[in-house]
């Protein structure tokens, strides 16, 4: 569905991608981690072309096969939730899924989207990138402001396009998000862009236990991101942390293997 | 690009400026403020549908988009199969049938106030271009300016367009002379709808080089 190589993105004379290569093949979902301002958003732009980059970008799908949910969800403000759900029906030539906006409960009304809350807004970005049922979705920290319910059910949704036949890429700075969907995670912030394994625990960790974990894995360091924390191994080291965690008084909240 | 994608966002933009009484003022309230105080002016009539083409084509269009640009909303239509093309289309047909509508109101206050009305048939042929030229010019400002920047640009460029029909009109030169004076002019030869064809041709070259969905 895309791919791209040897990608290198700038933001004014800052490199803030660069030598990425990554790939997603449908019924696939990646996961891009890293903190604020690692370029998830950027490398997200220039994907889709939104700014200029150099390498290769390959995309298999039309613009009427893509959804988009922003970080700042960027809905107009001064329009009626009515007028902006046909505005994107007409142009996407599909329906308004009336069981979407149902399991979202989204009133399909004359309410101004700016006297919306923000996990309302949220709601909404999500049913306007979802409702033409896209072969591509690309997901920027999608579950921010939403409720617990609404997570959920933003969650299934996500698993089942991807059962469907869809694709995902999407960034996030929960790790449960990220692991319960994406099948591959790359972590922006290894300058090598290659997978690893992604963890958060239920207290953040000190140094001194950071580099005593490293240690007991035998790695160099263990990335410290907002979204938990980042190993570049293709050891099976879940056991070994989770003996870890028992002696240190601290318990694994999420986990993703890659 | 699909025809039906360029229709559906001129009708949502139509709809959305049908809906604010700002811009509803900017459209009805212009146009009859300057036939009622210049009602003496030569060619205030031609003036008068100038002003209406610059206004609902370029400063609205300009203003609007730069505050788009500014709160995310053209990058969300950047993605959607709307782009650059539909988006200038869609908004070329906007100003097109507001003048629809604007040409025959102030027609008729034109005539209630004894002004002579005057619209040759290649005035009629140049408006399309003439919208495209300014909603086109309008993107290129609000791509290049920040939102603040393009509120005073595309007001200061309003006043001086209109400014330079009332100083140049009847004269031989003008630099904006090609853009003003078909609808300033009554009866102006056939060189100025090319002329317009040509600035359509360079603007949209402009806005497919240099256009920015985000600042």
């Amino acid at each position: 569905m895309l791919t791209a190589s040897k990608l290198q993105v700038k933001r004014g004379f800052k490199t803030v991608v660069s030598d990425l290569n990554l790939d997603i093949q449908p019924r696939e979902s990646l996961g891009l981690v890293g903190p604020n301002g690692a370029g998830k958003t950027s490398l997200l732009l220039a994907i889709l072309g939104v700014i200029p980059s150099n390498g290769v970008i390959e995309r298999t799908f039309t613009s009427f096969e893509l959804g988009v949910v922003w970080q700042d969800r960027c809905l107009p403000l001064n329009v009626s939730v009515t007028s902006w759900l046909t505005y994107l029906s007409g142009i996407f030539n599909q329906p308004l899924d009336l069981e979407l906006l149902e399991r979202f409960n989204i009133r399909n009304d004359s309410k101004l989207i700016r006297t919306m809350s923000g996990g309302e807004a949220q709601k909404l970005a999500i049913v306007s990138a979802f409702f033409h049922k896209p072969k591509m979705l690309i997901l920027d920290e999608p579950t921010v402001g939403l409720d617990l319910h609404s997570r959920r059910e933003f969650l299934d949704l996500c698993r089942e396009r991807i059962a469907s036949g869809a694709s995902i890429l999407i960034t996030s700075h929960i790790p449960s998000d990220i692991s319960s969907i994406s099948t591959r995670i790359t972590n922006l912030t290894n300058t090598n862009h290659e997978t690893g394994l992604l963890f958060s625990t239920s207290r953040a960790l000190t140094k001194e236990e950071l580099e005593d974990l490293a240690r007991i894995l035998e790695i160099s360091h263990i990335h410290e991101t907002s979204s938990g924390y980042f190993i570049q191994t293709d050891k099976d080291v879940f056991a070994l942390i989770g003996n870890y965690s028992v002696g240190q008084n601290f318990s694994i909240t999420s986990f993703s293997s890659l | 690009m699909k025809k039906h994608v360029a229709l559906n966002h001129a009708f949502y933009e139509l709809r959305n400026i049908l809906r604010n009484p700002e811009q509803l003022l900017l459209i009805i309230g212009t146009p009859t403020a300057l036939l009622v105080v210049f009602r003496d002016q030569s060619y205030i009539f031609s003036l008068t549908l100038a002003s209406c083409a610059l206004a609902s084509s370029f400063t609205s269009v300009a203003i609007n988009t730069a505050f788009a640009k500014r709160y995310g909303t053209l990058k969300y239509i950047s993605v959607t199969p709307v782009g650059i093309k539909g988006l200038a289309i869609g908004q070329t047909l906007v100003g097109c049938l507001l003048l629809v509508f604007q040409i025959p109101y102030v027609s008729i206050l034109a005539l209630a106030l004894g002004i002579e009305i005057s619209l040759p048939l290649n005035a009629v042929i140049a408006i399309p271009f003439l919208v495209a030229i300014f909603t086109l010019l309008a993107f290129n400002f609000a791509s290049l300016m920040s939102a603040e920047k393009v509120l005073a640009f595309a007001n200061i460029t309003f006043l001086a367009i209109l400014a330079s029909g009332f100083k140049f009109v009847g004269s031989n030169y003008s630099f904006l002379h090609p853009v003003s004076g078909i609808t300033f002019k009554a009866g102006i030869s056939w060189e100025y709808p090319l002329t317009l064809f040509v600035y359509t041709g360079l603007m949209s070259f402009a806005l497919r080089k240099f256009f920015k969905w985000i600042d």
